[in-house]
């Protein structure tokens, strides 16, 4: 039986990658934060900072929303009399951005990929 | 290309460039962040440096030959030559003898005392230098697992050398299969930190390691025409010269490569910003 392109619209609307981007992971800065601290055992706040071009405000802020859906744990210290915050990726944040790269590249795959009738 | 397929494309087009984008800079945040991570250039010399410092213990001595003679009556002797290992007063092999420096060196018997000050201290050395690295530029990389590695696999060689009636004797014969054990944490500290030439420059190390314990060096030595220094005493020193300059050379090169790119990063820095 010959599939339509009616139904073949119809799966790709039910497979739809966008839907398993998840809010939380897929915001820019947030998605760099996650990439950063997953390829360590923990990065300190300010490298954070370096290499993502933010204020001090603006990471607080993005790290606080991934603290509290559990996908970063953050860490207070004193070393050397100075304060130092160590940020790690949790089990669940390595999850989420797994899932939020297998998103992204079915997106790309999908335009990049041949067409229905070509 | 028909209509529907080409609107379902036109459809995605927007997002698939968000997509583009977005892995795009997660590659360049992932290679970033691997670059300021790595220290595997400075685990290679220390573990370099390590397998040279051992070469004192594998000079041979030139072995006493004590004679036992007796007469035969009519002037004439019969006498068997003995020769004597000079390892008598060297303490027990404190790793089992696979550890153990040939039974002529000089030294033979504290070459295990060596490897096991040397092996502990090259991987606490490693240890801090990942630790102070992490506090100056802020990435704690993971290390943990190739030491533990490192020293299951020492633990393992130790009991099988000890225990096992089968064991490989040729692998342990020459004393040199200490090396396995650094060429397993190095392959275990090239999947931690996720480096393509440094598993490669691991592999080949590892080779070599097995190349050391199975094989004289000295004859491969001769045949590239560069085993004259190595005659009588120091035949067994082209084991460990190989796979010790090997890291150390190997070692040096990575750290600069480092170097070179973490200052390329910088002014690619300074220029965007």
């Amino acid at each position: 039986m010959r599939t339509t392109d009616a139904e073949v619209h119809a799966e790709r609307a039910r497979s739809d990658p966008t839907k398993d981007l998840d809010d939380v992971v897929h915001q820019r800065v947030r998605l760099g934060i996650l990439t950063v601290v997953h390829e360590a055992r923990r990065v300190d706040f300010n490298y954070l900072k370096s290499t993502l071009g933010l204020t001090g405000g603006n990471l607080s802020q993005h790290l606080r929303i991934l603290e509290d859906a559990r996908f970063v744990a953050i860490e207070k210290v004193i070393e050397g009399r100075r304060p130092r915050t160590w940020v790690s990726i949790t089990r669940s944040g390595r999850r989420a951005l797994h899932q939020e790269i297998g998103s992204l590249k079915a997106i790309v795959n999908r335009v990049e990929g041949p067409a229905i009738d070509d | 290309m028909t209509w529907p397929s080409l609107s379902y494309k036109l459809v995605w087009m927007d997002s698939a460039a968000d997509a583009g984008a977005a892995l795009d800079g997660v590659s360049r945040a992932r290679a970033r962040t691997r670059l300021f991570r790595s220290g595997h250039g400075f685990a290679s010399l220390v573990f370099g440096i390590v397998i040279l410092g051992a070469l004192p213990f594998y000079v041979w001595s030139t072995p006493a030959v004590r004679a036992h003679c007796h007469s035969l009556g009519r002037g004439s002797l019969s006498c068997v030559g003995v020769f004597v290992s000079r390892r008598a007063g060297t303490p027990a092999p404190l790793l089992g003898r696979a550890f153990e420096a040939q039974p002529f060196a000089s030294l033979g018997g504290w070459s295990t005392l060596y490897w096991a000050i040397a092996i502990v201290v090259g991987f606490a050395v490693v240890v801090a230098y990942y630790h102070l690295r992490a506090r100056r530029v802020g990435v704690q990389g993971r290390l943990w697992p190739a030491v533990v590695v490192g020293f299951g696999v020492l633990g393992l060689a130790m009991w099988v050398n000890d225990n096992s009636s089968a064991e490989p004797a040729d692998f342990w014969l020459r004393g040199t299969s200490v090396l396995v054990v650094i060429a397993l944490g190095l392959l275990v500290l090239s999947a931690l930190e996720r480096s393509r030439p440094f598993l490669v420059f691991a592999l080949g190390f590892f080779g070599l390691a097995l190349l050391s314990s199975l094989y004289d060096v000295v004859n491969l030595f001769q045949r590239l025409g560069i085993g004259a220094p190595f005659r009588n005493g120091d035949n067994a020193l082209p084991n460990l010269i190989l796979p010790g300059a090997y890291l150390v050379i190997g070692g040096l090169v990575f750290l600069f490569a480092q170097d070179w790119r973490l200052d390329v990063h910088a002014q690619l820095v300074r220029t965007t910003s």
